[in-house]
This record gives C-alpha cells, sequence and structure tokens, in this order.
C-alpha cells in the first residue's frame, strides 16, 4: 500500500501571532476543542475506529465529520492534536500548532495522510459540531459579531460563558457594544458581563456591566481580551450583541500613547480602571 | 517623610479585627500630591473605615447608599470641589487610595482606621499590613496589640520582610495581650548602606493564636450580641471516602501535568489507614484507577502513585461523565454498605478546562451532577491554570457542599494544591448544629455545617436578650469519629463586661459588627440563589439597610469622605468584583500533627457515664453542665459522708425509692429519655414523680407539666408557672413558681421535688424533676427502696484511700454490708441553690449501679405503677 504523505506547512510566525502578556507566552495554550472542532478517540484507546465507526462516534454527538478547512481553521487559534483522526471524505491527519520532534516531524500545520482508499483502517475521528456550548468560544478573526446564548431572545438563568479574543500581535481589540441588555442590578450583582484586558480574568479588569445602558466602546492595550458573562438564578434580560474590529497598530508609535478618551471610546492604556 | 503605621492603640485584637492608624506627614518636600493605598483582601473584608486628613481640616466619612454617594460625588465633582477619589477596585484586594493637593511646606497627616475579620487557617490568626513607603522614612512604625480574653497561646512575627530585618521587632507577650513592635532606623531601612532606596517594600505579618480550653468552644457574649468561636482540636480525624477525578487531557500537558502528579503522590502518602479512595481520570474517556472505593493501605498508595506517574495526558475534557462516574463509584460503595456510618465522602476534581466533550452545556452538568450526587457528598473542585472557566468549577463546588479553588498553572501549582488538599483532609466532625434557646436568642448565623475541619474555626453569632437572661448555654450536636458529640457551654451574659470595661482598646460594639458581617456575607451568597425577582429584592433591601446601620462597605454602599464644611468630597466605592468568600468557618488547614489520643470528653469511656467522672466545674464563667440522669447522692449522717451512685434504666421505668408500709408513704419515680443517645448512652431522668400517703388516703403526682394532689374521687392540680399551694388533711403541697415542689406532713416529713426546665427545641435534652430528701425524714425503720432502705443507716467503713486512673479522682475502698467496694471521689451537684450551676458535693461514687452499696440488684427496685409498694423488700 503506497501511503502519500502530503504536507502542508504553513508558516507560523509566533511573534507576528500570539501575544506574550505578563510573563505568560499565550500560544502555550492548546485547545482541545476548537471553532468547533474536537478529537475523539474510541473508548478501547488510540487508533480503533473505521471510517464508519468515527462517522458514527460524530453523528451520536449531535455532529459530523470535521473537513479539512474546519480543521486547519481550529489549528490556527491553538487546536493541537498528535492523534490522526478521520475527517470527512475518508481523509486522515492531525493539526499541530508547535512543532516538537514526537509530533508532526517538526513541522507545524496540518499533518495529511490522505484521503485513505482503505476506509476499514483504525484511526481516532476529528468532530464538528459548533453548536453543543451554550456559548463562549475563541476568536481570532479581524472582526466579529457575538452575542449572548439565545439572542434576539432572552438569555437564560445560571448561564457561564467566557469569550477570548485573540488577535495578531502588535493589533488592538476595539469593542463595540451594538446591544445591552442585562438584568440591572446594584454593583451588577445578579447578572453581568465582565470585560478584562488579557486572556484570563484575573489581571486587567476593565469592568463589570448590567442594565440597558450601551457600554462605552473599549479598545484593548494588547492583541488579547476576556469577556465572561455570568447570570444567577431568577431574572433574565434580553441580552447583548457586540461587535469587535482589529485596530492595527499605528505607524507612528507615539500616536496614541497617553491617549485617554476620545469621544465615548475609552483606550486602557496601562493598568487603568474604568470608573 | 514620615510614615507611621499604627495598628495598635487602636487595635481589636480581641475581635480578632484590626484597625490601621497611618500618618503621612509632608514635609519640606516640593511633591504637593501625596497617595497612600491601604491593601486588605476581601475575605476578610472591612466593616469600617474612617479616613482622616489632618491638614487644615477632618475629613468625616459616611455610609451611603451606593447610587446616593456617587450622586453627591458628582455634585461636588461638577463644582470642581472634588478633593480626590477613594476608591478599591482589585480582585480580591480592597485598596483605597486618596489623593488630595498638599501646598508645599505644609503638615499633612493622613489616617485610615479600618476594621478586618482575621479567620483562623492554617491553625492560627494571621493579621498582615502592607508596608510600602516607597521611600526612606525618618520615622517608621508598625505597632500591633493584640487583646484575647481567652489567652494567647504563641504570637509569632516571621520575617516576612527579608532577613535584612532579623531582630528588630521586639514581642512582648503577655497572657491576654500582646505587643508587636517594628521600628526600623533610616539606616535600617536602607537596601545599602549607600542607597537611598528603601528595602522596606512586602507585608508585615504577625500570626498568633489562642488557648482553647473547653471543647465546646468559647461562648463570649457583649452588649446584647454573642459570638461563639469554636475550633476543637484534639479529636481523631473522621475516615474520609475520596474520589480524586483528575483532568489528564491534552491541555494539562507540560508543567501542569507533572506538578500535579507530583501534589498527588503526597496527597495520596498522607492518606490515613482508614480512609478509602480511588483515582478517576478522564480525558474524552474516563478511566478508573479501580473501580470499587480501596482502602489506603500502604501497597495500594503506592500502587495509584505509579498510575499516576504513568499517565500521558492528550485529548478532550469529558468532566460530565467523569464526575458521575465517580458520584456512581461513591453510591454503590454506600450500598454495598462499604462505608463507616462516621466517614465524610467527597469528590475532588482536578480540572484545568471547561468541558470539550460529551455533554457541554455547563448548567446541563451542574443539574446532571446535582441530581446523581448523593446529599452528604461534598465536591471540592480545583481549578488550575487562568485559562479555565474557574466560575463553573466554583458554582459546581458550592452547589455541593464544596468549595473551589483557582491554582495557577506554575512553579507553584504542586504545592498550593497540597495546601488546599490540608484544608479538607482532616474532617474532625460532621453534621455540626449549634443550637442555642430560642426563648433568648435570635437572628442567628448560619449554625449548622455539614463538617468541621481541623485547623479552621466556626463562629456562629447572633443576639442575646440580654435585659432577661442571665446565663446562655449553647449545644452543639456534631458526630465526631467515635462517638455523637454533644457540647454544652454555659456563659454568663455579662462575664465578658468586666474584662472589657478595663480595656480601652476594645471596640464596645464588635459583637455587633461581627455579627452584622457575618450576617450580610450569607445574605449575600443567599441573593445568588434567589429564585424570584421578588425575593432578591428583599434580600438586597436587607443587606443595603444593615450596611448602613452597621457602616458596612458593601457592594450595595459607597463612602462618602467630606470635610465639615462640605465642600470637598471623596468617594470610596466597594470593588466591583466581589468574590464572596463561603461557607463562613468550615475551612482552614490543618494543623499537623495532630494529637492521636483521644480526650475523655471525646470518647465513651466505660466510667464516662458516671456523674463522678465529670470534670469540675471551672470557677469561671463557663462550666460545662452536667447531664442529670438519676443519680443517687445519700448523706450519711452518722459517718458525715455522702455516696453516690447511678442507675441507668429505660425511659418508661419506675424505680421505687422510697417504700416504708408502716408509715404508709410511698415515693417512685419514672424515667424519661433524653431526645437522643448522647455517646452512644441514652440518658434518662426522672419525668413524673408519685407520693402516696395510705394513711391519708393522698396521692400526689409531680411531673415536669403539673402537680396533681387526688384524695380519692377528689382531684386538684396546680401548674408550675405560678406560685401557690394547697393544704389537705394537713398534707402541704407548696410549690415555687418553674422552680420546685415541697410536700410537708405533718412537720416530720418533707420532700422537695426540683423542676430542671431545659430550653424549648434542645436538641437532647427534656425537662426533668430531681427529688431531694431530708434525712431528719423519721421513717420506720421498715421502711426501704432505693432511698428509704439508708434511714436506718448501714456501717460504712472507707479507707485506703489511693490515686485511682485519674489523677484528680483518687479512689478508696469501701466496706458496707459485708461488701468490699472501690469508690472513687468525686463531686456531685446539688441543685436546691443554685438551679443553673448546682453547687458541689463531695462524694465517694459507687459503681455498677450501686451494687453492694443498696440491697440487691437495682432491678429490684422496679415497681409496676407510679403508687405501687415495694414487693419483698
Amino acid at each position: 500500500m503506497i501511503v502519500l504523505i502530503f504536507f502542508f506547512v504553513l508558516l507560523w510566525n509566533e511573534a507576528q501571532s500570539w501575544g506574550v502578556k505578563n510573563g505568560v507566552l499565550h500560544n502555550s495554550i492548546w485547545l482541545e476543542r476548537a471553532a468547533g472542532v474536537y478529537h475523539r478517540e474510541a473508548r478501547a484507546g488510540k487508533y480503533q475506529l473505521t471510517y464508519a465507526e468515527a462517522k458514527a462516534v460524530c453523528e451520536y454527538e449531535g455532529g459530523q465529520l470535521a473537513t479539512y478547512q474546519q480543521l486547519e481553521a481550529a489549528r490556527k487559534i491553538g487546536f493541537h492534536v498528535c492523534a490522526a483522526g478521520w475527517m470527512a471524505k475518508g481523509r486522515v491527519g492531525y493539526p499541530i500548532v508547535k512543532a516538537g520532534s514526537s509530533c508532526g516531524f517538526g513541522k507545524t500545520g496540518i499533518v495529511d495522510y490522505g484521503i485513505r482508499l482503505n476506509r476499514s483502517e483504525r484511526w481516532d475521528v476529528y468532530c464538528y459540531n459548533l453548536h453543543a456550548k451554550e456559548c463562549g468560544g475563541i476568536f481570532t478573526d479581524a472582526k466579529h459579531i457575538f452575542k449572548s446564548p439565545g439572542y434576539p431572545n432572552e438569555y437564560e438563568n445560571k448561564l457561564i460563558c467566557y469569550w477570548h479574543i485573540r488577535l495578531k500581535y502588535g493589533q488592538r481589540i476595539h469593542l463595540q457594544f451594538l446591544d445591552f441588555d442585562v438584568e440591572d442590578d446594584t454593583a451588577c450583582m445578579a447578572d453581568f458581563l465582565e470585560v478584562y484586558d488579557s486572556y484570563d480574568d484575573i489581571t486587567g479588569f476593565v469592568g463589570r456591566y448590567c442594565g440597558d445602558e450601551l457600554p462605552d466602546d473599549i479598545i484593548s492595550t494588547g492583541n488579547l481580551m476576556t469577556l465572561k458573562f455570568l447570570s444567577d438564578a431568577s431574572v433574565t434580560a434580553g441580552g447583548f450583541q457586540i461587535k469587535y474590529v482589529a485596530v492595527d497598530p499605528p505607524s507612528k508609535p507615539n500616536d496614541e500613547k497617553n491617549a485617554t478618551s476620545q469621544g465615548n471610546t475609552n483606550f486602557l492604556s496601562g493598568k487603568f480602571g474604568i470608573m | 517623610v514620615c510614615c507611621k503605621y499604627l495598628s495598635g492603640p487602636l487595635s481589636w485584637g480581641y475581635l480578632r479585627t484590626s484597625q490601621s492608624l497611618m500618618y503621612l506627614v509632608a514635609g519640606d518636600d516640593k511633591i504637593s500630591i501625596y497617595s497612600y493605598k491601604v491593601k486588605s483582601t476581601i475575605t476578610s473584608r472591612l466593616v469600617d473605615t474612617m479616613i482622616q486628613i489632618v491638614g487644615n481640616c477632618i475629613y468625616c466619612v459616611s455610609i451611603r447608599e451606593k447610587s446616593a454617594a456617587r450622586q453627591q460625588y458628582a455634585q461636588a465633582r461638577a463644582k470642581g470641589k472634588a478633593a480626590g477619589i477613594v476608591r478599591s477596585n482589585a480582585l480580591d484586594m480592597e485598596n483605597f487610595k486618596a489623593e488630595l493637593n498638599v501646598p508645599g511646606g505644609m503638615k499633612v497627616q493622613f489616617e485610615i482606621y479600618y476594621q478586618e475579620v482575621i479567620r483562623r487557617k492554617l491553625g492560627s490568626y494571621e493579621y498582615v499590613i502592607p508596608l510600602q513607603p516607597g521611600r526612606l522614612a525618618k520615622h517608621l512604625e508598625v505597632d500591633v496589640r493584640i487583646i484575647e480574653p481567652q489567652g494567647l497561646r504563641y504570637v509569632h512575627v516571621p520575617n516576612s520582610l527579608g532577613d535584612h530585618f532579623a531582630g528588630i521587632t521586639t514581642i512582648t507577650k503577655g497572657e491576654k495581650k500582646a505587643h508587636v513592635s517594628f521600628k526600623p532606623t533610616v539606616a535600617q531601612q536602607r537596601k545599602c548602606p549607600t542607597c537611598s532606596t528603601t528595602s522596606v517594600d512586602g507585608n508585615f505579618v504577625v500570626t498568633y493564636d489562642v488557648h482553647r480550653e473547653t471543647k465546646a468552644g468559647e461562648l463570649e457574649i457583649f452588649n446584647g450580641y454573642f459570638i461563639h468561636y469554636f475550633a476543637p482540636d484534639n479529636l481523631d480525624p473522621l475516615p474520609k471516602n475520596i474520589l480524586f477525578v483528575i483532568d489528564v487531557s491534552g491541555s494539562m500537558w507540560g508543567l501542569k501535568m507533572k506538578q500535579t502528579v507530583e501534589a498527588m503522590k503526597t496527597i495520596l502518602g498522607d492518606l490515613r489507614s482508614d480512609d478509602h479512595f480511588s483515582i478517576v481520570d478522564f480525558n474524552h474517556n474516563v478511566r478508573t484507577w479501580r473501580d470499587d472505593l480501596v482502602a489506603a493501605t500502604a501497597p495500594q498508595k503506592e500502587d495509584a502513585k505509579k498510575y499516576i506517574q504513568e499517565i500521558h495526558p492528550n485529548g478532550g475534557t469529558n468532566i460530565n461523565e467523569a464526575l458521575l462516574r465517580a458520584i456512581f463509584i461513591l453510591k454503590e460503595a454506600s450500598n454495598m454498605g462499604m462505608l463507616d456510618p462516621n466517614s465524610v465522602s467527597m469528590i475532588i476534581l482536578v480540572s484545568d478546562g471547561d468541558p470539550t466533550v460529551g455533554e457541554l452545556k455547563l448548567t446541563k452538568i451542574q443539574k446532571n451532577v446535582k441530581q446523581n450526587i448523593p446529599e452528604d457528598v461534598s465536591l471540592f473542585s480545583l481549578g488550575i491554570g487562568f485559562d479555565v472557566d474557574y466560575d463553573f468549577l466554583d458554582r459546581l463546588a458550592h452547589d455541593n457542599h464544596g468549595m473551589a479553588q483557582r491554582i495557577f498553572g506554575n512553579q507553584e501549582t504542586s504545592s498550593q494544591m497540597k495546601k488546599f488538599y490540608n484544608q479538607v483532609s482532616t474532617p474532625l466532625l460532621k453534621k455540626v448544629e449549634f443550637n442555642y434557646p430560642q426563648e433568648s436568642v435570635s437572628d442567628v448565623t448560619q449554625n449548622s455545617f455539614d463538617n468541621y475541619f481541623g485547623g479552621s474555626e466556626i463562629v456562629v453569632a447572633g443576639k442575646v436578650d440580654a435585659n432577661n437572661v442571665q446565663h446562655l448555654q449553647s449545644i452543639i450536636t456534631a458526630t465526631s469519629s467515635n462517638a455523637e458529640l454533644v457540647l454544652e457551654t454555659l456563659a454568663d451574659v455579662e462575664g465578658l463586661d468586666d474584662f472589657l470595661k478595663k480595656e480601652p482598646h476594645a471596640d464596645p460594639k464588635f459583637t455587633e459588627k461581627l455579627w452584622a458581617y457575618l450576617t450580610i456575607n450569607q445574605l449575600l451568597a443567599e441573593r445568588n440563589l434567589a429564585p424570584t425577582a421578588a425575593l432578591k429584592r428583599n434580600i438586597t433591601r436587607s443587606i443595603l439597610q444593615m450596611s448602613l446601620d452597621h457602616h458596612i462597605v458593601t457592594p450595595f454602599t459607597a463612602m462618602l469622605i467630606e470635610n465639615p464644611e462640605g465642600n470637598e468630597r471623596m468617594l470610596a466605592d466597594s470593588p466591583q468584583d466581589q468574590k464572596i468568600g463561603c461557607c463562613p468557618g468550615t475551612l482552614g488547614v490543618a494543623s499537623n500533627g495532630l494529637d492521636k489520643s483521644i480526650p475523655p470528653w471525646a470518647k465513651p469511656t466505660p466510667t464516662a457515664k458516671h456523674p463522678l467522672n465529670l470534670k469540675a466545674p471551672n470557677v469561671s464563667t463557663h462550666i460545662t453542665s452536667v447531664d442529670n440522669d438519676p443519680h443517687f447522692i445519700i448523706h450519711l449522717l452518722k459517718s458525715q459522708e455522702n455516696i453516690c451512685f447511678n442507675i441507668d434504666s429505660e425511659p418508661g421505668k419506675i424505680l421505687n425509692l422510697v417504700s416504708d408500709p408502716d408509715s404508709g408513704i410511698v415515693v417512685n419515680g419514672q424515667l424519661i429519655g433524653a431526645k437522643k443517645p448522647e455517646n452512644k448512652k441514652l440518658s434518662t431522668y426522672f419525668g413524673k414523680i408519685g407520693f402516696y400517703f395510705k394513711n391519708k388516703g393522698l396521692k400526689v403526682e409531680i411531673s415536669t407539666e403539673m402537680i396533681t394532689l387526688k384524695d380519692g374521687s377528689y382531684s386538684t392540680a396546680l401548674s408550675w408557672s405560678d406560685t401557690g399551694s394547697i393544704i389537705r388533711k394537713r398534707l402541704l403541697v407548696s410549690v415555687k413558681k418553674d422552680r420546685s415542689v415541697t410536700i410537708a406532713m405533718d412537720t416530720e416529713m418533707s420532700f422537695i421535688v426540683l423542676l430542671h426546665r431545659v430550653w424549648k427545641n434542645h436538641p437532647v435534652n427534656v425537662d426533668f424533676l430531681g427529688i431531694y430528701i431530708p434525712p431528719t425524714n423519721r421513717f420506720s425503720p421498715s421502711a426501704h427502696g432505693l432511698i428509704g432502705q439508708f434511714m436506718s443507716e448501714p456501717e460504712v467503713h472507707i479507707y485506703n484511700e489511693r490515686p485511682g486512673q485519674d489523677p484528680g479522682k483518687p479512689e478508696a475502698t469501701m466496706e458496707v454490708k459485708g461488701h468490699k467496694l472501690t469508690v472513687t471521689s468525686g463531686l456531685q451537684k446539688d441543685y436546691r441553690t443554685d438551679q443553673v450551676f448546682g453547687t458541689n458535693v463531695h462524694c465517694w461514687f459507687v459503681h455498677n449501679s450501686g451494687k453492694g452499696f443498696i440491697d440487691g440488684h437495682y432491678k429490684d427496685y422496679l415497681v409496676p405503677h407510679l403508687y405501687s409498694l415495694l414487693k419483698n423488700p
């Protein structure tokens, strides 16, 4: 049997794509699930699924086999798995984000074994199911609109959603609230949306929002941002719709230094909280 | 510039709260803006804050409803009169920062007063003062005064600022007070002899702990509020059934897994031999090390360590299935009767991320776990790393009697995990309930706790009706490793008044403030779970009202700072992100080196049921009250000795006390049982006492409810709630309201029956009666019965007094009625004069229900009816 191996090597300039913040290199986050794609192996262990079984596994969980494009999209935001699995149309491969000696032949990209002629071969599987989660996700696109779960219907009680935005190094994130209605409460103790100027919900706290007043625009200091939405056990509201766009680094680096406020936009400069 | 940190003259170490005073004096510096930050952790949140800036003016601080305060501040700002903003916005720290213009050359004194609650952790109280003057100070001083009426066990100041400052701190420790002073000179502050920068940069830390004499905790009452501190140690840990559920998905790869393995090896090594455990490791699949719980024997632990070490993380995260599997294993073990009924079951989830495989909806997973997990299983979760959906793990834990902790994924992971585990690895008690008399206590904070872990402290507070009660009794019921514990404390309502009135640094409102602090924290937690909008609104109203009443900065209030003219205003908001501490007092860090010996009070020793083995009550206001299951004190007139014995029988049984066929007098007592067993033994008391005066045809029945006199078909009743008396056929029955009944016949005979009332809904005790018969009563020589037989006094010879098993209780040999008995010296209570505390009577205790001292066996004294004569004495 002849095995055709294609190498799709995408040049990956780490410094351009990932952020370094507070000493934490954010490309160290390897995602187990990204852009709706996840990896599955048989209960019996590694490389035990035929193509038909692989398909059944994904469909059983309400999804389908991931396409090569879907796997690549996931890989681009950090989906890294060291195990070959079935994709749609009988293809087999695996996504490598960080080059290592033990996996992916020292290259990054999708290690593609091609379309298999023998569908009884046993591999793992890559499934695609975008709607399994209630909310949250990781965005790397230059712009995107995301919504509270169920929007434009009311969100539900007891929700926990995390959105992470990760752009190219040097870019900043301009966050704009298109619609906003979250249970109003003193100090936003009930339901709230929190914005962090970092990749986690520990550092860079920007603000906590609730009520039906549209919050001001927010521009990040770096290329990373985290939004967190929590609802408590009672009272819901309309929800929200938020848009972000990447702001490219200014040609003159000093242009925006010390900028604090322009119109109703909050520029986050360093460790500075919004009143 | 001169800084002075004073945590002293104003401190209330007593309340285990603290207060700081800070002076910042601007000298000739040209700089005209000063800012100073005070940090305090939210979990030990401040109760009250006060800032004084003394220049031309003193600012006054008030707590206002948040929007009102903001509005007033906004008005001032609009007029250009806002002096600055004092804000706190850090996540787990409370930062106060004040900025104001200071004309050059002017002296400014900046004082901040705040109070924070210090929680016991790691077996000690820790007080932290952040010390970051940022420059050399001519005068830098930290002055801490600790006042603890319980007495200080130790005071320790670790070298937290660096070895540079070793030996500079002075500690003066007295019995109840301590003084810590840290006063580095300018030269000592310098980083190096020629440096102009300060090496003072960090936290000044004082740790201490107090003496804990009484096992039932310290019940402190002052100004109408009580605080009950409960931190028993010297208990054997309860066995635990523990399931480690460990995430081994791909994202755990590398340092996180390495650190987890390292921590798990220590944790597994620390399991005790009576613990049961297993490991569930999961990625997208769920594996188990053992399908059942196994005993933590050395070989099993070794095998488990090996198993952990060989895990290579990869794949997705199926939290849902892993938790359900863990629950299944625990349930199976429980169904098969494998689990010790006294054991504590827990699941420890270690994960670094949100679910990626299987059930992904967080709300659904929460629901699944909640539906399946048994009521008595606690779920603790550890979130490793920054990028975890920590709120999910947190809700999961709080939903299921546990708590969560975020572990930052770095080199420290392993030690952070071990530290967290130590907090829950030593369950000492379960089902801990604090009971107080409903009549005199109200607004009690959380008083029922699933578990008490070694090294921590439970604090319960409430209001006391101090005007109408003299004593407050508390009863704690709990399950320990070998007994159902019932711990009682009795505290004098005014017991602390003297000590505190002499103590100028003690805040008269400390009990009230601590109560308010605990209550508000509870309300905040309740609010999150409120199922309806209306309920949420009500809780909000209560929180706001309490915050205003007690001057507490909460999420609903803000602090407004004004100068007397009202033309300069500052505002202090509470932090935006309020992480509310959970489960007040249930957790802490286990103290190491637990004493393995079982204290006598925790273990039902063969003699523990005998009242004589109870400790003599302390002379202090706190006493351990005794249970009064029928015990007898016989006073022998001739030999001037008291002999005691105890009868353990069953509820419902009737014991004959006096049976005198010649004078026609019968006294019988019917037993009732306590509400539940204590130390596996159900106490019995006299619930009813019957007197039969045959020659007069009179019967008197005294129960804990009423007193009835019968004369043939005539019957009259008296109530315990009134003082009153009746005389019939020269028999006097006289009732002293809620205290006693005296029965006197022709001045020749008298009997006193005392009523012991316990408070309503007391968890264990019931109302009961005691009977006192003066030895001067003239019974006939044919009198018998448990008491009657001693009316003709037997010859008693007590000799060979010697030390007993318990050094405080000598033994002796007693010769009586032809028997040689070993008797134990002890104290017994006579309640005639003091119905609460009783007075101590010395007596010799005869073991085994008075065997040898009484004629025959105690069972010979059982009679069928309340007025039966004893047959064949």
